[in-house]
């Protein structure tokens, strides 16, 4: 993407601006705000493209760690908008589309994901999606902040888990 | 999986890290082990790579008619890209509106007053309002803004993380906004104005919790010969910003 070459960076922009917009519109649920989201997480992306080191993931997720990040600034402030971490379950939980190519090992963390005890399903989203302290995780949970704590941590280690990744 | 001394208290913090929901002081304990023990380093890698794959799971949903174009539109300046659009001036982007429209809402008589200017939040409503009337009334001449990121991996993870934003305006006095929203250690840094002579300028010290942190000072050199600000302290990564594009 950072090549300059006009036809690569359509080809980059179609290519992901459906996951893009749509990881935008599952944090601020409003259509306006997660195009200029969508838009923003572009634009960094093709500035910040030589901090992109393909040994620590695919382009995909980096480009949708940015889209989070510049969807959380929106979500920060709006905050007329109550955070609803339902919304995002239901949409991780759905019968949703598949992954696509390159992309089937998300269906099985997607099935890892879904086969989590909600609370502490819940705890990751709000963690990951939504980029909240274990603070805010606590109140929205109505539990202690050690309770919100060991659920985040005991539910990621079960999704490694069922990831079949061992420490070694 | 490594005996080393740190391990089991170390791991037990891995998936919040990788979460981004641990405290500073676990964060920065934490970090520090895993920069000098490479099996607690891929453990992390491990946890990161599975918190960053959920993402992976939002649904796709096509964007609206002319979403390419924009974002097309919106590089191209620096790409030169396609578009015919005559490149602008850097077009400030969604976050740029949004944080100068914030430090807006400080108000003329924030941004007039010496000694030091502290952040402040409006309703949006007001802030395009604020905005104007900042610059009218202090007569200013330059409002800039740079991202602050970690700019050193001495201490592990976290390189090239967005930490906050730095806000310079050019008026009378001239003042600059640093607002953190992300220190992979919390504590004291101190605040340094780096200017295009390679001149050092301390400039007193943000204080940086869990929850981030906000300091803002007059300062006394002409923003434009600003080239970066850094935030230091002994046992953490540097955070820098760039003021110029």
């Amino acid at each position: 993407m950072a090549s300059g070459d006009p036809a690569a960076s359509a080809a980059f922009v179609r290519r992901y601006q459906a996951r893009v917009f749509g990881l935008a519109m599952t944090i601020v649920d409003t259509p306006a705000i997660a195009e200029e989201v969508a838009q923003e997480a572009f634009v960094r992306a093709w500035k910040h493209a030589a901090a992109y080191d393909p040994r620590r993931g695919r382009v995909a997720t980096w480009l949708l760690a940015i889209t989070r990040n510049a969807a959380i600034d929106a979500v920060r402030v709006r905050r007329d908008r109550p955070i609803d971490p339902a919304d995002a379950v239901i949409l991780l939980d759905r019968d949703g589309a598949p992954p696509g190519p390159g992309f089937e090992d998300a269906e099985e963390l997607r099935e890892a994901l879904a086969a989590l005890p909600e609370v502490q399903r819940r705890p990751i989203v709000l963690a990951v999606y939504y980029g909240l302290p274990l603070a805010e995780i606590a109140q929205i949970e109505n539990v202690p902040v050690g309770t919100a704590k060991t659920r985040l941590r005991r539910g990621l280690i079960r999704l490694r888990a069922g990831l079949g990744v061992s420490d070694e | 999986m490594s005996d080393a001394p740190g391990c089991a208290h170390a791991r037990e913090q891995l998936p919040e890290l990788a979460a981004g929901v641990a405290t500073g002081e676990e964060r920065g304990t934490a970090l520090r082990h895993v920069a000098g023990c490479p099996d607690c380093r891929r453990e992390l890698d491990a946890y990161a790579r599975t918190v960053d794959d959920l993402l992976l799971l939002a649904p796709e949903i096509e964007p609206p008619a002319g979403f390419e174009s924009t974002v097309l539109a919106r590089i191209a300046p620096d790409a030169d890209g396609p578009t015919p659009r005559p490149a602008p001036r850097r077009r400030p982007g969604a976050a740029w509106r949004r944080w100068s429209l914030r430090v807006a809402s400080l108000g003329a008589a924030a941004a007039l007053a010496a000694g030091t200017v502290w952040w402040q939040t409006a309703p949006d409503r007001h802030l395009a309002q604020g905005y104007k009337r900042t610059l009218n009334v202090a007569h200013g001449s330059y409002l800039t803004a740079g991202a602050l990121t970690v700019s050193s991996s001495t201490w592990g993870t976290g390189y090239g993380q967005r930490a906050g934003t730095v806000f310079g305006y050019q008026g009378d006095p001239s003042w600059l906004l640093i607002t953190v929203e992300y220190a992979p250690v919390a504590g004291r840094y101190g605040v340094i104005v780096v200017t295009d002579d390679g001149a050092e300028h301390r400039v007193g010290h943000i204080r940086v919790g869990a929850d981030g942190g906000t300091y803002g000072t007059v300062v006394k050199v002409p923003i434009q010969t600003i080239s970066s600000v850094e935030l230091t302290r002994s046992d953490a990564p540097t955070l820098t910003a760039h003021l110029k594009y």
